[in-house]
Formats: C-alpha cells, structure tokens, sequence
C-alpha cells in the first residue's frame, strides 16, 4: 500500500508537463523568411486542422531576430504554434546571402524543431509570395515538393542537418535547391552552390544531373543518345558510384545497369558488337554530364573532392587530378508479353 | 427412530412410509425432494409387499438394487438422508438405498468455450457425469482419483484427479495436503478451491477453468492435475502458464500449420488490447513529433470540436463500454439485441454526432475491447482491463515513458508470477528451444509425439 502512495504521488508531481492536446496545436509546414528592411519577416503556413474550412492558412510576423518574429506570430493565433512537424524552410535570396548563419543557428536552437528540416532558396522572388501560391494551388498539402523531391535526378535536396555538417567540414561547400513559381504552382528548380556562405552560381540542368551522378542521387532518370542523327532512349535502372582518393588523384567509379526503352536506330540489336558499342555510346554521353560539373569545380568545394583527400591522407591540398571511370551495363533480359 | 423423529420436525419433506408386513413394521424413510418417488415405488414398496419381505436378511438378499447399504452410526445416516438415499428401518437397523432424482441439467454444448471443431459436450453440476465424461476419454488403469468431503455444512465431494504414470508426484502431494487443510463451511464453485489453496492472488489467473472435458482430458495427459468439484460446470486445471491463454484445445484438431498464424493473432490481440488506447495517449499529448504528419492532421481534424481531454475522453468511453458488456451479460437473451442496437447508436452514432467524442476514439477504444475477447475466460478479460487502465493512466501522466514503464511492469509482474511452484511464463522464461514448438508456432511432430517437459518426466506419447 506504501508503494502504491509513493508512486501515486510520484506521478502526480511530475505528471503533465509536456502536456498538450491535438486540436489545440497550430501545426506549422512551412517557415518562409522574407527581408524587411532591417527586420525578418516570416509567414507560416498553418496546417488546417478544421473540419469546416478546409484551407491551410499563413501566419505573418515580424521581428528584430527570428525567435521573436516566431514568439510574436503566437500572437496572432488562436492556437499554440507547434513546430514539431517542421518540414521546409524557404528563404530568400537577399537575406541568404547576408545571414544565413543566424537564421539556421536559430532553427538548431529550437528544441522542438526537428533537424532534418528541407531548406530551400526562392531566386526571384520573395518566399512569402511562393507559400503564398503554394497554399492558393494545393488545398491540403503539407509537404510543398516531397515527391518532386523525391523522384527527379533534376534536382537535390538539402536539409538543415547535412546544410551546417557541410558549412563545419573542411573542404565541401554546402548546396541549396532552389524553388520558383512557374504560373500558378510552384517548381523545384535547379541548385543552388555556395563559397564560403555565400551564393555564387545556379547550375544549369545538365550540371545538376552530373552534379547527382558524382553524390550517387541519380534515380527515374532517362537519357537520350544520339547516333547518325537518330535518337535512343536509356532508362537508368541503377546506379552507384563510388569515388575513391589515391593521394592526389581521384577517381569517380560509376556503375550503370540500364535498359532501352525507345529504339530508332538502324543497328541490329541482336548482334553483341551493337549492344557494347551502345553501351560505349552511353558511357560517353553520362560523361558529358560528369565532366560539365567537373569544370566548376575550381569555383567552389560543392563536388567535395578535397574532403575526400582529407578524410582519407590527412591533407589539406588543391592540387590534384580528377579522372572518371563509367560503366554501362544494358540489360537485355527480358519478358515478351503476350497478346489479351 | 430417535434420530429420525427429531428430524421430522422442521423438515416438511421428510416423509416416512410405515408397512406392515405379517404384522411387523417397516419404515421407509426418504426426503421427497432430493428422492425419485417412482424408483422408490418400483424398486422398494412393490417387491417388498409382494414378496413378504419381513425380516432383514430377506431385504438385503431379495432387494433390486445394486447400491445398497447397512448404517449404524448416525452421521452416516444423515449423510446418507441428505444425498438422496431411501432408508430402512427394520429390526432397529437402517439400510439405505439409493433412489436419486436427477437434479442436475444434461450434458449440453459448452456455452462459454465456444470451438469450431471438436467435441461440444460440456460438464454438468452432477459430479458422477462428470467423472464419467473424463473417463470415457481416458480408459486407463493409470487415471487414478482421491475424493474429499469438503464443506462443514455443505459436505461437497471434491475430486483430484491425475495420470499414474505422467504427473508429477510432487505436485499432486502439494495440492493434495493443501486440500486437506481446506477448513470452510460451505463451497459455491471451484475458484474457491483455488483461493483456499494458493496464497497468492494475481489479477491474471494462473490457473485454467473449463466446461470442457476434452480439454480436462488434454492437459490431464500431459501432466497436470484436475480438480473437480460437486455441483458446479467449471473444472480447475493446475498448474498453469501463460502460454495457455494464447493456445487453445481447438489448435489440436486443425490444419497444424496454419494454427501458428492463428496463435500470432491471439498474442497480438493480448498486446494490442492492452496497449492501443495508450499508445494513442501518449502519442498524441505527450509526443505528437513522432506521429506522421499526414496522421496528425487526421486526428487533430477528428479531435476538433471535442471538449474534453483526451484522457477523459478515453476513460468515459472504456467506462461505458464496461457498463454495456455488465448489462449485456446479465440481461435476459430477449432483451439483449435491443440493448446493443441501443448501446451502437448512442456510444457510436450519436456521441460522435454531437461532437463529444472524436471517431478515433471510438476506434481505439473498440479495437482494444474487441481485441480482448479473444481469450474466453472471463478473467482473463478482466485482467487485461485493469492493466489496460493502469498502463492508460500513466501514459496520460507521462506520454511514452509511461508507457514503457507500464509496460515493464507488466512484465516484471507475470515473470514473477508462478503457479503451484512452476513459472508462469514458461517456457520462454526459463527457456527452451524444444518447447517453443508448442508455445507461439505448433510443429507436427511435437503434437505427435511429445509432452511438455517441464510437466513431466514421461517425454514421450
């Protein structure tokens, strides 16, 4: 009976103190962080937890820091501002270049926050205007791009936890995709690469797809090769890469199963020579790719190909020779299917 | 006649028939309401006035009756009053005969152990049907059977039954001098037995009860004692584990392979009935974080409008639906179908309706209440009921800590328990790779061929 009482009381002591109730919870999706002059101001879309009105609406809040514009946006609703289901973080260029750190130094602060938050960049224009489309275009969604995300060799996402591991590291550069309104909805566009905290280039589409060959992020991907003015299409079924420092030397392994999903070629597939010579074609299509990224390397660390020196022979050095390694296998296996 | 002229005082159904046969007197003595008139009349009064059975000897040697008896001593004779014999009192000597009515219903199918194969008969309240229905399962020498006389007042035989050759001598002397210590004036039904003789009394029962004989007969043949028990259905099988919550005797007479997958389900039907309303709770109060997104919203959306916590929420439904399964139980069949139709439309319908209780609430709730009744005996039930609401409440003080806490407690508690000096949890705790073949998966051959080990020196079938 003693215990029962302890324990009784126990509970009673500490009990509730995390305490809080679903519909009590603004559960916020998305943090937009806009310029105002010299203050922040973020708007925050609130998911609908209603069952009348079924709209996600936008909290706006400003503030001298981003802890206060966040304490003041609970002004403004009726519910409690619950971050726990934090999913991406949109800033805008202006204020990315000028105080990066301090925004994502404040987000890793928030204890209720989680890390893994997606951060993206708005280029042209202001991230409240993008949620602002986003919530007009999608009624209940809370997750701006995931599968998009998700899907596409076209784009790269980054999150708060890899974005300050990058920031910390010796020598690579963290990267941003970047999102832009395109009509009525919102599109993930190409990446955005960084020196030393600030934005220096956009990589153009064919940069980005060399740029997820290197990292080993190529999936659903389709190539089209061309041979005597006519086209084939590869579909990638798997790939991985693997990248290797030999002092200072690197090589970039990549392995490639593939299949022929369109075949306008006027080459007898049966014959084994076309099938190596096609797989021959491929590999120097994909290295186009690779090598166009490679260029750029000496702009900024984002390939960290320096990292690797480092991590493996302790050495800190920019003098070092980049060689690419590319294997196609195309698979020919496969089933007739038969007439209904 | 002393005795019996003080017994007919306060006993209106004593009867006493005087005949007078040659000139010599004979008194048949019976309670009509225990006796069959009509095997009196047939066996008794007919041969006797017919035959000129005057004397004492002639009535011993001449009498039908393959139950017969002479008394001397007045305990005895009252004994022998009360358990439905006919008494004789001729030349200052009684003998008794037995003339019972049947005052017990027949053998019907078992009604609170349901199976869909196998036998349906189920026990009786007469004590010698019973002890007819085990053995004409197991027609062995080795059955062997020791009766009591329990009950002051209520003098209930009581019989403990064991295989010569399987069981544990030990035990069957444990139970055996703990029966004979038993000191009570009157025995309604076999869980006194078991209250009397273990000294522990855990919420979740460490012993079987059944109406069913093929059952009894089952764990008869692998070790374990029966206990039976004058004028009640139920049949105490000890010592028992865990374990046998989640078999049942209807595995034994299917498809050996898929039962596997059927004894999966009772074990998650037991862990999903006592932890879902908590883990709802704590998930949703205390770490809402660890939820989906998507099934965040779901619930918030469903919980808009509610007023109350969702702790009060959770314990007015559970409540509630105790209060239907109570009515349910005693209310008479007729009444039955009308009281559910109500209790679905005002637990379900209307309360949602009027925005009181959240939908998902009711799923939870009615999940981990349908999920208990797996287990057909009521105090299994009833057990998962009060850890359901211990682990409840402290996943609502706080969130998944509480849980975890409960849970181990849970734990610690049936590992801990143990029943007539065998662990309860056998045999995962201690354990035994050979007997996991018969605990959550059933292997062909162990059915076949083996006994369970901890039970029994006597591995073999």
């Amino acid at each position: 009976m003693k215990k029962i009482i302890i324990v009784f009381f126990i509970l009673l002591l500490c009990g509730c103190s995390d305490y809080k109730e679903l519909n009590d919870l603004a559960i916020i999706s998305t943090i937009g962080i806009d310029k105002d002059k010299d203050d922040y101001k973020i708007c925050m879309e609130v998911l609908n937890t209603n069952k009348k009105d079924s709209k996600n609406y936008i909290i706006y809040s400003k503030g001298k820091t981003l802890n206060e514009a966040i304490n003041k946006a609970n002004d403004k609703s009726d519910k409690k501002i619950y971050g726990g289901h934090l999913n991406q973080l949109i800033v805008s260029k202006d204020i990315f270049n000028k105080k990066n750190t301090e925004i994502i130094d404040s987000f890793i602060r928030l204890t209720e926050v989680k890390d893994e938050i997606d951060l993206f960049l708005s280029k042209e224009d202001t991230a409240c205007e993008l949620l602002e489309t986003s919530i007009k275009s999608n009624k209940e969604s809370y997750k701006l791009l995931d599968n998009s995300l998700k899907y596409s060799s076209r784009s790269s996402n980054t999150n708060i936890d890899t974005y300050i591991s990058n920031t910390l590291k010796y020598g690579i550069d963290p990267v941003i995709s970047t999102i832009k309104k395109d009509k009525d909805n919102i599109v993930i566009d190409n990446i955005a690469i960084t020196s030393n905290g600030k934005i220096i280039k956009y990589l153009n589409e064919k940069e980005t797809i060399g740029y997820n060959f290197i990292r080993n992020e190529i999936n659903n991907f389709s190539i089209p090769v061309k041979y005597k003015d006519k086209y084939m299409t590869i579909k990638i079924n798997k790939s991985k890469t693997t990248n290797k420092a030999y002092k200072n030397k690197i090589i970039i392994n990549i392995n490639i199963d593939a299949y022929i999903t369109e075949y306008n070629l006027d080459l007898d597939l049966d014959d084994n020579k076309t099938i190596s010579k096609l797989e021959k074609l491929t590999e120097k299509e994909i290295d186009k790719y690779i090598k166009e990224v490679i260029k750029l390397d000496n702009k900024s660390n984002f390939l960290g190909f320096k990292r690797m020196i480092y991590e493996d022979y302790k050495i800190k050095t920019n003098d070092y020779s980049i060689s690419t390694n590319i294997k196609v296998n195309l698979k020919r296996k496969g089933e007739l299917k038969r007439k209904i | 006649m002393d005795i019996i002229n003080e017994l007919i005082k306060d006993n209106p159904d004593l009867k006493i028939r005087k005949l007078n046969i040659n000139n010599k007197k004979i008194y048949i003595i019976y309670f009509e309401s225990l006796c069959n008139s009509s095997s009196i009349n047939e066996y008794i009064l007919y041969p006797i006035e017919n035959n000129n059975l005057n004397t004492y000897k002639k009535i011993i040697n001449k009498l039908p009756s393959s139950n017969l008896l002479e008394l001397n001593n007045k305990e005895d004779i009252l004994l022998n009053l009360y358990s439905g014999f006919t008494l004789i009192y001729i030349d200052k000597k009684y003998i008794s005969f037995e003339t019972k009515e049947k005052l017990s219903s027949d053998i019907t199918e078992a009604s609170n152990e349901k199976g869909i194969k196998g036998p349906k008969d189920s026990f009786t309240e007469n004590y010698q049907t019973n002890l007819g229905l085990i053995r004409k399962r197991i027609r062995s020498d080795k059955l062997k059977v020791i009766e009591h006389t329990l009950g002051k007042s209520s003098k209930t035989k009581l019989a403990l039954i064991y295989m010569d050759n399987i069981t544990n001598k030990k035990l069957v002397n444990d139970i055996n001098e703990k029966i004979k210590k038993i000191d009570i004036d009157y025995i309604p039904n076999t869980n006194y037995i078991l209250e009397l003789i273990s000294k522990k009394n855990y919420t979740l029962p460490n012993y079987l009860m059944t109406e069913r004989p093929d059952l009894t007969s089952y764990h008869l043949m692998n070790g374990r004692c029966i206990i039976l028990l004058e004028n009640t259905i139920e049949v105490l099988i000890l010592p028992s584990f865990f374990s046998d919550y989640i078999q049942n005797i209807d595995d034994y007479y299917q498809n050996t392979k898929n039962i596997s997958i059927t004894r999966i389900i009772r074990l998650l039907a037991f862990i999903i009935s006592i932890l879902t309303p908590s883990i709802y709770i704590a998930l949703t109060t205390f770490n809402p974080e660890t939820l989906p997104t998507s099934i965040l919203i779901n619930f918030s959306i469903q919980r808009s409008g509610v007023p109350f916590p969702s702790i009060i929420e959770a314990i007015i439904l559970i409540i509630s639906f105790e209060i239907l399964r109570e009515a349910d139980a005693r209310i008479p069949t007729l009444v039955s179908s009308s009281m559910s139709i109500v209790g679905a439309l005002v637990l379900g319908e209307a309360a949602v309706n009027a925005g009181l209780i959240s939908p998902i609430m009711i799923i939870v709730i009615a999940l981990s209440s349908v999920a208990s009744f797996l287990f057909n005996d009521i105090d299994v039930v009833n057990s998962i009921r009060i850890w359901k609401i211990i682990i409840l409440l402290l996943s609502s003080f706080l969130g998944l800590y509480g849980l975890f806490i409960g849970s181990l407690l849970f734990l610690i508690k049936i590992t801990s328990m143990s029943s007539f000096g065998y662990d309860y949890t056998l045999p995962i705790y201690p354990f035994s790779l050979k007997e996991q073949s018969n605990n959550i998966i059933l292997t062909k051959k162990y059915k076949l061929n083996f006994r369970n080990k901890f039970l029994t020196k006597n591995k073999r079938r």
